[in-house]
């Protein structure tokens, strides 16, 4: 056991690709989980998933996503082809949200703000009862996007976890839009059956971070599509895949989206916009939310003004600097 | 970032740190709130009533003379111009004078010496309420001698302040110097009376001392020793007399002896018939001597008694001296006179015979006959002269009797005199002295006053203050940028902090994510910098140009209205119609 300990810590410690632990792990060692996921069967607790990437017989294993929106017949998601794969693709800056700054400035105070973040989501879920976690807000604009993306980019710095961002919002598709993408094919085409989901999982810059964007929609019933059954084996089968799913939802009082959306997630991060959000729209978009019976993970304040953030600021500045 | 916890209000700390956090938040309605009512109220002082203030200091000594002198013959003196000092300088009389002086009031209606009317006093009290003229007097120093006296006065135009000033203050001067004028002049006629009637007393006295000596010239009536003396003299001078008178009767004896008894032999032959024929002692000669002897001793006691002379006294002495010389005459003509009584009565004239025998002897009878003549000339004169020497002697005694009898009457005629002279001589230096003070108080401001400080007309208002001014204006644009910054806070419905958040919502906060600096944060921010950078700037001009105008209105009154005419200009220049916003007063003074 010991030597399995120091044998998973150097593979933290190099942040070791899923290559690099099938060329290490012996065979009979390590157990090939359903989801494709190989795990120490010693001493689980402590080595977690080590990240494998999903093969395509992990997506034909999929249970089979059935079920209508509507009027409309949603064809089962095709699963013929490998979706998740470790390519990666390169970046442009320029092409990018300045909004990223997870990605922009890496070492800044407000990609630590994420990391802090991260860790207390991941203090939270030590459980991992919470895997597929929706962000919503109560109005528009108040930074569900940004923080989506950046959650899952901080998310995915290290290396053992799968993130997945899925962008649910049909009528703005940030996500796409902030990465400089097309936003077809997407969740829409997914839910409908038009595509797989190999065909709608995106790389990114990141081995084991994929993007979902919202796909394309050709009439204006989004709370249909979004209602349609065929939303939660998406869900589910993307809990099954990856560690944490980020779902970029609506804004809750302006549209009834999340009021289908968020009842298949396990867990619900309130954006907040400090000095504009009206205290009685945020505690009706929590009531609305608790009808739902979703459960709120908590709050996050966005374009928070606190001098005192200025003040660590200066601190982490000097301590990356030192470093 | 790390979640703070709501303790904003219960350390002190975090209530000054949120407070300053919304200060940081709001600065710009505050800074609105803040230049917006300065501003305005910034034009509102200037449009407040000045008032100007004007002082004016002297000095006003008592002269130790006129002290004194006023003190005891008048009712006016320095302490009582003292207490009064208030009501002489700002009484109605003063203050309507003082109005008069500079014409506010028509100056026959205050011209008169006398306490003004109501009608008048009615017509100050307007004149005086139209400038709001208020004068205040207090004494700066004060000493029993020496007081300094300043005049304040407030108006509001600086030109009346300093003119009403100065009028209260030579108005004042003047009163004062009247005052003081009548004071002299009653002294001076008082003294000079005084001096007449003491010269008066003092000549009766002399008068009726001269009368005591009566015709004798160079006799002082009061030096009674010196007449004593005199006195003396004229006795030594009688008895010398006497004494020749003897020694020619003598001489004449003898020669009459010699021509009747013509003894040419020794001189026993001579000595014995001149012997024989000397003349006896006459009896009126003893009585003389006796009365002589009796009036010197009269004297003797006089000087001794009555002039509390002792026996060491020159005059004394001398007179003891004559005494006994009188009485040693006395006891030679005693025993003179038995001897000629025994001598034989009737002899042949010897000389007369030997002259007829002998030629020489007829030489010599004839030399002694012509002496003998002389001698008798002599005598004659000598007896003359001794019986005028005896009567002045005997008026002198009497002169003298009568001093000596007068002697209490006149001590006192002689103190009196005395008292007289000294008094009449305190009254003269007081005289002399007070005249020097009359010259002097005809001359520009006299020896009372001197003034220390001209009232100077001093633009600058002391009503309101500036400090006051500013401490206002800004009081109440501070008070309006709270009252907007408290509107503002009141009307955000938003959360402001996360210690709200989690009070409203009862959920937890993972995390608070600051502003991201995107470009279009920071285009925003541009936009809004673009707006109230301008706005504000505008705003932070007007009002520190209208802080300086309401200082300048305080401080230079010219400077500020030069800048106002300026500002008109230009505004006409621009079409505008021109600021009312000046001081109309201001300009007018």
């Amino acid at each position: 056991m010991g030597s399995m300990q120091k044998v998973m810590q150097k593979l933290r410690a190099k942040t070791a690709t899923s290559e690099d632990v099938a060329l290490l792990a012996p065979p009979g060692d390590a157990r090939e989980l359903s989801c494709g996921f190989a795990v120490d069967p010693t001493e689980t607790a402590l080595s977690g998933f080590i990240p494998v990437p999903p093969t395509c017989a992990d997506l034909q294993e999929s249970p089979e996503v059935v079920g209508d929106v509507g009027t409309t017949t949603t064809p089962s998601p095709s699963t013929e082809n490998c979706p998740i794969d470790t390519s990666t693709i390169e970046w442009d800056a320029g092409n990018l949200d300045p909004s990223l700054v997870t990605f922009h400035e890496k070492y800044s105070s407000t990609s630590e703000q994420y990391r802090s973040l991260r860790a207390r989501l991941l203090n939270m879920n030590a459980q991992r009862k919470h895997q597929v976690i929706g962000i919503t807000s109560s109005l528009p604009q108040e930074g569900k996007s940004v923080t989506t993306l950046n959650l899952g980019m901080v998310m995915a710095e290290d290396n053992d976890q799968k993130i997945l961002l899925i962008d649910a919002d049909f009528r703005r598709a940030s996500l796409a839009r902030m990465f400089g993408i097309s936003p077809k094919p997407g969740l829409a085409e997914l839910i409908r059956g038009t595509a797989t989901l190999a065909d709608v999982v995106r790389p990114t810059h990141y081995p084991n971070l994929k993007i979902i964007t919202s796909g394309g929609t050709t009439d204006k019933n989004y709370g249909a599509l979004l209602g349609a059954s065929a939303v939660r084996p998406v869900l589910q089968r993307a809990r099954e895949l990856f560690d944490y799913s980020f779902v970029d939802t609506p804004p809750v009082n302006t549209v009834s989206d999340v009021g289908m959306l968020a009842p298949h997630c396990d867990g619900v991060i309130i954006v907040i916009e400090m000095r504009r959000t009206p205290e009685h729209s945020v505690l009706e978009a929590v009531r609305t939310l608790q009808t739902t019976n979703v459960k709120i993970l908590g709050c996050l304040l966005s374009r928070y003004d606190d001098q005192r953030g200025h003040y660590y600021e200066r601190y982490y500045s000097y301590y990356y600097n030192n470093e | 970032m790390t979640v703070h916890q709501d303790r904003t209000f219960e350390d002190l700390r975090n209530t000054v740190h949120e407070y300053c956090r919304i200060l940081r938040r709001r600065w710009r309605p505050a800074l609105l709130g803040l230049t917006l009512v300065s501003t305005i109220a910034f034009w509102i002082s200037q449009q407040l009533p000045r008032e100007y203030g004007t002082t004016t200091l002297f000095e006003r000594r008592d002269d130790v003379v006129l002290r004194n002198l006023v003190r005891s013959n008048s009712p006016y003196n320095f302490g009582l111009h003292k207490s009064s000092l208030a009501l002489d300088m700002t009484g109605s009389r003063a203050l309507a004078e003082a109005a008069s002086a500079i014409g506010l009031v028509p100056p026959a209606s205050a011209s008169s010496g006398e306490a003004p009317s109501n009608e008048e006093m009615r017509r100050v009290e307007n004149a005086l309420s139209k400038y709001n003229l208020r004068a205040t007097v207090r004494h700066v120093a004060s000493t029993p001698n020496l007081d300094t006296i300043e005049v304040r006065c407030t108006a509001n135009e600086p030109t009346i302040a300093s003119r009403f000033v100065a009028a209260l203050r030579d108005g004042y001067i003047a009163r004062t110097r009247e005052q003081i004028g009548q004071a002299l002049l009653n002294s001076r006629s008082f003294f000079l009376n005084e001096i007449e009637r003491l010269d008066a007393q003092i000549d009766e006295a002399n008068r009726r001392l001269r009368e005591q000596c009566g015709d004798f010239r160079g006799i002082d009536p009061t030096n009674l020793s010196s007449a004593g003396s005199r006195l003396e003299g004229f006795e030594a001078e009688v008895e010398r007399l006497r004494q020749r008178l003897a020694e020619l009767d003598a001489q004449i004896a003898t020669r009459e002896k010699f021509l009747t008894t013509g003894a040419l032999g020794d001189s026993a032959a001579y000595a014995e018939p001149y012997a024989a024929e000397a003349p006896p002692l006459l009896p009126e000669t003893n009585s003389k001597l006796d009365q002589a002897i009796h009036r010197v001793e009269q004297e003797i006691a006089d000087s001794i008694l009555l002039q509390r002379m002792t026996n060491e006294h020159p005059t004394v002495k001398s007179l003891q001296r004559k005494l006994d010389s009188l009485l040693a005459a006395r006891e030679a003509a005693r025993s003179a006179a038995p001897q000629a009584a025994s001598a034989p009565s009737e002899s042949p004239p010897p000389v007369r015979r030997l002259a007829q025998q002998d030629p020489v002897m007829a030489g010599h009878r004839l030399r002694v006959e012509l002496e003998l003549d002389a001698l008798r000339a002599q005598a004659d004169v000598a007896r003359r002269h001794l019986e005028d020497a005896q009567a002045r002697q005997e008026k002198y005694a009497a002169l003298y009797a009568r001093l000596v009898d007068a002697g209490s009457e006149t001590r006192k005629l002689e103190e009196q005199i005395e008292q007289d002279k000294t008094t009449a001589a305190v009254w003269r230096q007081h005289l002399a002295q007070l005249e020097r003070i009359l010259a002097a108080e005809n001359e520009e401001r006299g020896t009372q006053f001197v003034l220390l400080e001209e009232p100077k007309e001093s633009p600058r208002a002391i009503k309101p203050q500036a400090s006051a001014v500013f401490a206002v204006c800004l009081g109440c644009g501070l008070a309006a940028a709270a009252l907007l910054i408290a509107l503002c806070e009141l009307t955000d419905r938003s959360f402001r902090t996360a210690s709200q958040v989690t009070r409203a919502l009862g959920l937890p906060i993972l995390e608070c994510i600051t502003v991201i600096d995107t470009p279009k944060v920071r285009r925003r921010r541009m936009i809004a910098r673009l707006f109230w950078t301008p706005a504000l700037s505008v705003l932070v001009c007007v009002f520190l140009i209208s802080a300086l105008l309401a200082y300048a209105s305080l401080e230079h009154p010219r400077l500020h209205a030069r800048a106002m005419s300026t500002l008109n200009e230009a505004l006409q220049t621009l079409g505008a119609p021109p600021t009312t916003l000046i001081n109309t007063r201001q300009e007018g003074g």
